[in-house]
């Protein structure tokens, strides 16, 4: 019976102590494939999931006589799920939206053809499906983004909130909460477990920081009280926080030395698409609204402090022989001072 | 009654080929909640179309229908020793998903397990992210999930466990992530002997859910 129960302390401990598994994507396989843009629906969606926290909360609790925060955590709750989101989940099965690949045949066969899929059955990576690719405000992205967002943006704002209520002013409580999402992507959601650091992930990470801040922190707060009960002030945009910054192929991973060997072949032989004129738009529409994010400050300050590998030479510009873009480095501007801007359109 | 402020919001309506966007004009001071439409010349037949998909206007699929899913798993158990599980959870998902890629599955599970030492029947409740890959109805992944199930197991053949023929009635948990499959559960004999020790605690790892 002991010998039993060390056994299954040795499993549990090993299971959960393993890395987990992280969901991959790979916008490169999106280039040259129609998408139409799934910002109306995904909004849709979200906001109406979102109407229905409230109107569970304001049920509850007689004309909503809750605090805020009660509010966020139902919606939290009506949105989370293991590792995958709801959302996420929805994404991936919806006919309301378009995706690359397009069809689940298509999805089973771009498994094995996708930036990670030269690999072998034990790789951990092959443990998770990949996720698919969407297209929001003009941005592809992978629809692992969606739960990014939506749970370690919440992961981060949890850690942020603990930090403003230790004492902490707000911007070195958001400094310190991306820290610890840092930590967590290198680890257990990123570099540990797959080889793979998604710099991609990281700002999608810090946007849902700022969706979950927004919605009851600051000079005006999304969400507010009426005599009815809790609503929101305004309907929640995804494009207003989505940016270039999230397409895994604009904004590079950094890999470990083993997963580079095998990404690194499957990634040159998009380098001939990179002459093509359907790309090389969507890449100066990228450039064009490409700003310098608060998560690229941040990492740009840790590869300046050598506390994190510089990504840029696995940027597709660097392997296919292309002039180098320094990914992280704050973009010129006629003032000489880094401009700090997420986008087209601002939450 | 004097009109109020308005602003513009883009309103999601499913019309002939996916989305298009109208403008609907809402109340400022009453949120942003659709308040009504532009008028729009639409002829009945249209109309009913449109009323066939409002729930995918409000964002929804196809309304929700009851499916089953099939469950598989190996694994290495005590005190069934090598096992093999099967199994099916019965759950409600919109009708267009098709669960080749993956999907939510909640609801009550039924399965079996065999193994060289034991077999079991469980029935309990699941909550699983899984896919059927190729396949129609067996779910050939699992990526991450739970569950709690009642059980009834008996042991055989080549079980340790003393005296070889008991029956055990108890409760289990398994835990799924990355298609790694971990079950812990509490068993007690249906007819304990005098001086039999009356809980147990069961458990395996393995593949599947």
């Amino acid at each position: 019976m002991r010998a039993l129960a060390r056994w299954g302390c040795a499993v549990i401990l090993a299971a959960t102590a393993s890395p987990a598994p992280a969901l991959e994507t790979d916008q490169f396989y999106a280039w040259k494939r129609p998408l139409k843009d799934a910002t109306v629906a995904i909004n849709a969606k979200i906001n109406a999931d979102i109407d229905a926290a409230l109107a569970a909360v304001n049920s509850k609790f007689e004309a909503g006589n809750c605090p805020c925060a009660t509010v966020q955590k139902a919606i939290r709750r009506r949105f989370n799920y293991l590792l995958f989101l709801k959302p996420e989940l929805w994404a991936t099965n919806t006919s309301m939206l378009d995706r690359v690949p397009a069809t689940p045949d298509e999805e089973l066969s771009f498994r094995h053809a996708y930036l990670f899929g030269a690999t072998s059955p034990l790789d951990p990576i092959r443990f998770m499906p990949p996720s698919p690719t969407i297209e929001v405000n003009g941005v592809r992205i992978g629809t692992d983004k969606l739960s990014h967002f939506f749970s370690e943006g919440a992961w981060l704002f949890i850690s942020y909130r603990y930090y403003v209520r230790n004492g902490l002013k707000d911007d070195e409580a958001v400094q310190r909460a991306m820290n610890l999402g840092l930590v967590s992507e290198k680890t257990i959601l990123g570099s540990s477990s797959s080889g793979v650091l998604s710099l991609a992930d990281i700002e999608a990470n810090q946007k849902g920081l700022d969706f979950w801040k927004g919605l009851c922190h600051g000079p005006d707060p999304a969400l507010e009280k009426s005599p009815s009960g809790w609503r929101l002030k305004r309907p929640f945009d995804l494009g207003a926080y989505v940016t270039p910054e999230w397409d895994e192929s604009w904004q590079p991973n950094i890999y470990s030395a083993k997963r580079w060997k095998k990404v690194k072949p499957v990634m040159e032989s998009y380098c001939p698409f990179l002459s093509d004129p359907e790309v090389q738009a969507q890449r100066a529409a990228y450039a064009a609204r490409s700003g310098y994010t608060l998560s690229e400050r941040f990492l740009h300050e840790l590869v300046v402090n050598g506390r994190l590998e510089d990504p840029t030479p696995y940027s597709i510009d660097v392997l296919c022989g292309l002039p180098s873009r320094d990914v992280l480095a704050p973009p010129p501007t006629p003032a000489g001072s880094p401009s700090t801007s997420s986008g087209s359109r601002r939450p | 009654m004097a009109k109020t402020k308005v602003a513009k919001v883009p309103c999601m309506t499913f019309f002939l080929d996916r989305f298009t966007v109208y403008d609907t004009r809402i109340r400022a001071d009453r949120g942003w909640r659709r308040r009504g439409r532009r008028p729009l010349k639409i002829v009945p037949g249209v109309l009913f179309i449109l009323l066939l998909l409002v729930p995918v206007a409000r964002g929804d699929d196809a309304p929700p229908t009851r499916r089953t899913g099939g469950l598989l798993r190996a694994s290495w158990n005590y005190p069934s020793q090598a096992t093999l599980g099967f199994g099916t959870i019965v759950t409600k998902m919109p009708a267009n998903f098709d669960c080749a890629t993956t999907c939510l599955y909640r609801g009550a599970t039924i399965q079996g397990f065999a193994g060289t030492g034991a077999g079991e029947l469980a029935i309990g409740y699941g909550s699983l992210v899984g896919e059927t890959g190729r396949g129609d109805w067996l779910l050939r992944h699992v990526y991450v999930g739970y569950g709690v199930r009642a059980a009834l197991l008996r042991t055989w053949g080549t079980s340790n466990l003393a005296p070889r023929g008991e029956t055990f009635w108890g409760l289990e948990g398994a835990f799924t992530i990355g298609q790694f499959s971990l079950t812990i559960g509490t068993f007690r004999p249906t007819a304990p002997t005098d001086g039999e020790r009356s809980w147990r605690v069961f458990g395996g790892a393995g593949w599947g859910f």
